[in-house]
């Protein structure tokens, strides 16, 4: 079974076999045809055009006639896009299969990517036609639009077609409008209707949205109406602008008719009346309308002779009676003020040239007042004035301002800087007149002065001076002063003018404002001349206001004679003549001075003596008060300020106590309590000490770099030690100079908590450093610092402060001081500035004057010059000396050249030869043999020879070349000494090699080829590898394989060397060529 | 896994049937014979389509396949030697093919 079975896959096999062998049924696939076809179209054979999808192919007649069979379907018209879409062929095809259909066809043609028959533009033709029919007018812009299709080929469809199928007209003025003659006439009807219904202008665009007219046609309907006379009006305006109007005649008779019944009624034209009657410019119109009447034309309104002959009358009534009158009521109740104001200076101009001596004044635009009106008003001024004047005199007011203004005139150029103060008291000075006013009875004044402080007291006397002078210089100076102040304010004029009977109504507020203005200045003016008249009168009556003041001088300068008694005591303590003669000098310059001051200043108070009460007295002043001082007073005023001069403050006490005694200021100056002094001795001293220190401290301040401060505190702590009563005392003066002022505390605190800061505060003060170390050292005192610590830690501080550049370039500081040199700004300055920015030690002021004194001489280089060195001993005679010697003899040595020339080192020599004379030493070369000039001529005939053969036969003469050449070989050869050549370092050790080590034996090696030079070089090179033959057979049959496995071009090469080396010898003269 | 072209191809050829290897034996030949007619089936097939691409043949037992295939690619055509055999037999068969005397076994005389 399975034998049949395997038969069968046998049988199978064979069949499967022929099933294989059986040719195969040859098809072409789709791409093998697409591949056909692109050969064919390759080589031009086909010309067909691929559907978008590259699946079928279309010939180009085939798709010509798919268009116009579309174009047909789709009723003549036909989109490129479109057909492109139903065609399924690329746009681009159809485009060019389109463009050949309108050039070919004359009844196709291609408009804006459509393709359009003759058959639809018929259709066109006739549906705009039916179109022209129905509304009367067609635009190309409409038609256009609805077929969508370009207006110049719309436009020659059309009038192609005009008169044949389309029944209508063109437009003359617009060739794109076409329409109907009924049209026409409908237009017009409606036109000429609407333009004879028209009672009032009208804007054209209203009357042709209301008809429905076309605009364009409207204005050729209308030219022709107005042609024809047929229109009631005329149009203004310009066509295309769109404003334009139609005026009706009917209208415009009626406002003429309007306007001048108006005016004839009211004499006169209001302007907004005008406009609102649709008058663009009323004063146009008016001068226009009314040539031969004389009319005024006003801001708002034109006004005729009528009203102004009216006014006329008026105001000549007013001026002839001297009293007021208001011309607002006579005008039309819409005239403004303004108008009112106008009307008036032109009535007023006329009376000027008909009665010049009229005065008259003008209020509120309107009103009228005459000069004898006026007075009237004036009247009940007079008696105010006067109590008002009273008042001020009275207060003391007008003193002080005549005093200023006396001052300003004295010194009006220094005043001009402070104008602020001098506005506040005049301020004040106003506030106070009113005050004055409401307070109504002399004791409230009275009261009122008491209670103002003594400064006020004081100005009221010197203006009491002021006045005798103004007395004496004649009332210059004190009518401008005068003029300042001001007697009756716009206020108090308007209220007493309101009582007047004239002025009774409502509404005259604002006239009575104006006339208070008006009145004002002439008003004060009479008010400050009676102040003055009052003034006079009630000088006398100020005496008894003097004993106060008195009294309160009496105490305060009591006080301060008793301090000064009590400094002086303090002084007394101090044990330094010097310092004590440097704080009683400042004792006389402080509290003295004030007393005197006051003394003096009292004096010229009761003697009313002009002086400068705002400064502080200078002893020129104070001689100046001397001089006008009584006779009786005037001594021992005297002594008092020369003694200020002394440095006694005992001298000065006595003084002041005469000089306040009777005679003078009538002062009684309280004894010294010797009892109360004694009782607390300590704690006066100690009060005493305090108030020195502080002055001190105060007039070290002043005199700054003339004394030294804490030689003072030191005497003056060393004082109050010794003193046995104020032991206990010392901490609490301690605290409290610790806290009196800021800078000693910080320098104290500083040299306790090392605070850097306030050191440097201080040398920015200008302190040096012993000065701040006196101050430490004053303070160690008190806190028990060793002294070289202190003065350590400051100069640790203060070198560390001052580096702001820590060691910069030597070059550097040079520019600096350079630069400062160039501003010229003195040495020593610049090495403060140096030493402040560069640390103390970065330049000696010497150094720095040096500098300055080189940069000032013209010197530019900040760097230091180039130093010379040694000159060089080497000279152009020596080199030409040790030249001559080597060209004697080129063999010398350096040794021998010495000796010749003692006074040259060898060392020099030795540069002299190598590096000037560029020599270098060498052997003499050693060659195998020395060649006589018989061998040199032998050699040089043969190179010549052979070159020449060479020359004419070329490569081929070498091929006949037979050389021969005989060598030693040796059983064994050492390196050459070429080839034992290494790199190594000039340090490492030399290696040593032997050449003795004989060969045993050697063979003579005869070689018809070459010469030495090339074979036997090489040969050579293989042998000294090292090999050691044991006899001549194997040395023999090595160096026979040596020759063997050279290659040919290996013997070539030595041939072609042959060349060169003629060549060599021929230029050298047959000389021995190596190498 | 199929693309559609590769499942018509399928769908053209008789199934084979018998679920078989070489060793076993009758079923095997069943096997074989089926595998030759959907052969036939296909190479026919491919002949009449224009897509003939391999010539095959196997030996005698049917376990070794060999032949040629090729490929037209750029007017080029790139030929291929295809051969594939059945294998390798299992452990348990070896000592049935030694006496069969399709393989031989030589025993190892020198040790590792």
């Amino acid at each position: 079974m399975t034998a049949v079975e395997w038969d069968e896959v046998k049988r199978l096999a064979a069949d499967f076999q022929r099933a294989q062998l059986s040719s195969t049924v040859q098809r072409l696939s789709e791409r093998n045809c697409v591949e056909i076809v692109t050969k064919l179209l390759d080589l031009k054979l086909l010309d067909v055009i691929f559907t978008t999808d590259g699946k079928e192919y279309v010939t180009p007649q085939q798709l010509t006639r798919e268009i116009r069979d579309e174009l047909y379907v789709h009723g003549g018209r036909i989109n490129l896009v479109e057909l492109a879409k139903l065609l399924n062929v690329d746009l681009s095809q159809i485009t060019a299969r389109a463009t050949e259909i309108d050039r070919v066809d004359q009844n196709c043609s291609l408009v804006l990517g459509q393709l359009i028959d003759k058959t639809y533009l018929n259709h066109i033709a006739e549906e705009i036609n039916e179109r022209l029919l129905q509304q009367g007018q067609v635009t190309i812009g409409d038609l256009t639009r609805h077929y969508d299709l370009p207006s110049d080929f719309l436009q020659t469809v059309v009038e192609k077609q005009l008169g044949k199928t389309i029944h209508g007209k063109q437009d003359k003025t617009d060739p794109q409008v076409f329409f109907t003659e009924s049209y026409v006439a409908r237009n017009r009807a409606c036109i000429r209707g609407a333009l004879a219904a028209v009672m009032r202008p009208i804007s054209i665009a209203t009357l042709l949205s209301q008809c429905g007219v076309e605009e364009r046609l409207f204005y050729s309907i209308i030219d022709n109406l107005m042609e024809m006379k047929q229109v009631p009006g005329v149009i203004t305006g310009k066509q295309q602008s769109g404003g334009s109007m139609y005026i009706p005649t009917i209208y415009s008779k009626s406002q003429n008719d309007w306007v001048n019944s108006f005016y004839k009624q009211n004499g006169y034209l209001e302007y907004d009346a005008l406009s609102r009657l649709g008058i663009s410019d009323p004063q146009l119109f008016v001068r226009k309308h009314f040539p031969n009447e004389k009319l005024l034309l006003l801001p708002s309104c034109a006004v005729g002779p009528q009203i102004f002959d009216q006014i006329e009358a008026a105001v000549e009534e007013a001026i002839s009676t001297g009293s007021m009158v208001d011309v607002m009521p006579l005008l039309p109740s819409l005239f403004e003020p303004e108008d009112a104001e106008e009307i008036l200076t032109e009535v007023l101009k006329n009376f000027k040239n008909k009665s010049p001596n009229q005065n008259v004044h003008i209020f509120c635009n309107s009103m009228v007042l005459t000069e004898q009106f006026m007075q009237k008003l004036a009247k009940p001024f007079d008696a105010i004035i006067q109590k008002k004047a009273e008042e001020i005199v009275s207060s003391g007011v007008y003193l002080s301002a005549q005093a200023e203004s006396k001052l300003q005139n004295n010194r009006s150029l220094i005043e001009q800087d402070e104008p602020s103060s001098k506005a506040d008291r005049r301020e004040e000075r106003r506030k106070k007149a009113t005050g004055g006013k409401g307070g109504g009875g002399t004791q409230g004044r009275e009261t009122k002065t008491k209670s103002t402080k003594k400064k006020y007291q004081r100005g009221k006397v010197t203006a009491g001076d002021s006045d005798e002078e103004v007395t004496s210089s004649g009332g210059k100076a004190s009518k401008s002063g005068v003029n300042k102040l001001e007697m009756l304010n716009i206020e108090d004029i308007k209220e007493v003018l309101i009582t007047d009977e004239f002025l009774q109504e409502d509404d005259f507020s604002e006239l009575i404002t104006e006339i208070a203005n008006y009145l004002h200045p002439s008003l004060n003016k009479t008010g400050l001349a009676a102040a003055q008249v009052v003034f006079e009168s009630t000088m006398a009556s100020t005496a008894q206001n003097r004993r106060k003041t008195h009294s309160e001088l009496q105490d305060k300068l009591n006080a301060m004679v008793t301090n000064v008694r009590l400094f002086e005591k303090g002084l007394k303590q101090f044990s330094d003549k010097d310092v004590q003669q440097q704080l009683i000098k400042y004792l006389l310059k402080t509290l003295c001075t004030e007393i005197t001051n006051e003394i003096f200043s009292y004096v010229a108070q009761e003697n009313m003596i002009q002086y400068d009460q705002a400064k502080e007295l200078s002893p020129e002043i104070r001689m100046k008060i001397l001089n006008d001082a009584p006779n009786e007073s005037k001594e021992s005023l005297l002594k008092l300020h020369k003694s200020l001069n002394n440095n006694s403050v005992d001298e000065v006490l006595n003084c002041i106590e005469t000089a306040l005694g009777p005679g003078v200021c009538d002062m009684i100056l309280r004894k010294p309590d010797k009892k109360k002094e004694s009782a607390d001795a300590g704690g006066v001293v100690t009060i005493q000490y305090w108030t020195l220190s502080n002055f001190a401290i105060s007039y070290h301040y002043e005199f700054m770099h003339n004394y030294d401060m804490s030689n003072i505190i030191f005497e003056a702590t060393t004082a109050v030690r010794t003193s046995p009563s104020t032991v206990g005392t010392v901490d609490s003066f301690r605290g409290s100079s610790f806290s009196f002022t800021s800078d000693i505390t910080n320098i104290i605190s500083s040299s306790h908590t090392n605070n850097a800061a306030c050191i440097w505060t201080f040398r920015i003060q200008h302190f040096n450093i012993l000065t701040i170390a006196c101050y430490c050292r004053n303070f160690q005192y008190l806190a028990e610092v060793s002294w070289s610590r202190l003065v350590a830690v400051v100069w640790q501080q203060w070198s560390e402060i001052e580096a702001l550049i820590p060691s910069p370039a030597a070059c550097k500081v040079r520019s600096v001081i350079k630069f400062f040199n160039a501003q010229s700004i003195a040495p020593i300055e610049i090495h403060r500035q140096l030493c402040q920015v560069y640390g103390p030690n970065i330049m000696s002021k010497q150094m720095v004057r040096c500098w300055c004194r080189q940069f000032s001489e013209g010197r530019q280089s900040v760097h230091d010059e180039e130093r010379s060195g040694r000159p060089s001993l080497i000279n152009d005679d020596r080199v030409e000396l040790v030249w001559q010697c080597i060209m004697e003899n080129r063999r010398f040595t350096i040794m021998e050249l010495s000796s010749h020339f003692p006074q040259i080192s060898r060392s020099l020599f030795h540069e002299i030869v190598t590096k000037h004379l560029l020599f270098k030493k060498v052997c003499a070369r050693w060659v195998p043999k020395n060649l006589t000039p018989e061998h040199k001529m032998q050699r040089l005939g043969a190179a010549l020879t052979f070159l020449q053969w060479y020359h004419d036969d070329g490569d081929e003469f070498l091929d006949r070349i037979v050389t021969g050449d005989e060598t030693w070989i040796s059983h064994f050869t050492p390196e050459t000494k070429q080839q034992s050549m290494h790199w190594r370092h000039s340090g490492s050790p030399v290696r040593t090699k032997f050449k003795q080590m004989l060969s045993v034996r050697k063979v003579m090696c005869t070689v018809f080829w070459d010469s030495d030079f090339h074979v036997f070089l090489h040969l050579k090179k293989f042998l000294s590898s090292g090999e050691r033959f044991g006899n001549d057979e194997e040395l023999k049959t090595s160096v026979t394989r040596w020759f063997h496995s050279q290659a040919a071009e290996f013997y070539d090469r030595g041939i072609q060397k042959l060349i060169p080396q003629y060549d060599k010898c021929l230029n050298s003269d047959g000389g021995y060529v190596e190498k | 896994m199929v693309d559609e072209a590769t499942k018509k191809t399928l769908s053209n050829i008789p199934l084979l049937k018998t679920k078989a290897g070489p060793r076993d034996k009758d079923l095997w030949v069943q096997r074989l014979k089926e595998e030759y007619q959907s052969l036939i089936q296909y190479v026919q097939n491919n002949k009449s389509a224009d897509n003939d691409w391999f010539r095959l043949e196997s030996n005698k037992e049917g376990t070794r396949w060999f032949g040629k295939c090729w490929y037209i690619h750029n007017l080029l055509k790139y030929e291929f030697d295809v051969e594939f055999d059945l294998g390798p037999w299992l452990a348990v068969e070896i000592p049935d093919m030694i006496d069969k005397g399709a393989i031989t076994y030589k025993e190892k005389t020198e040790g590792r």
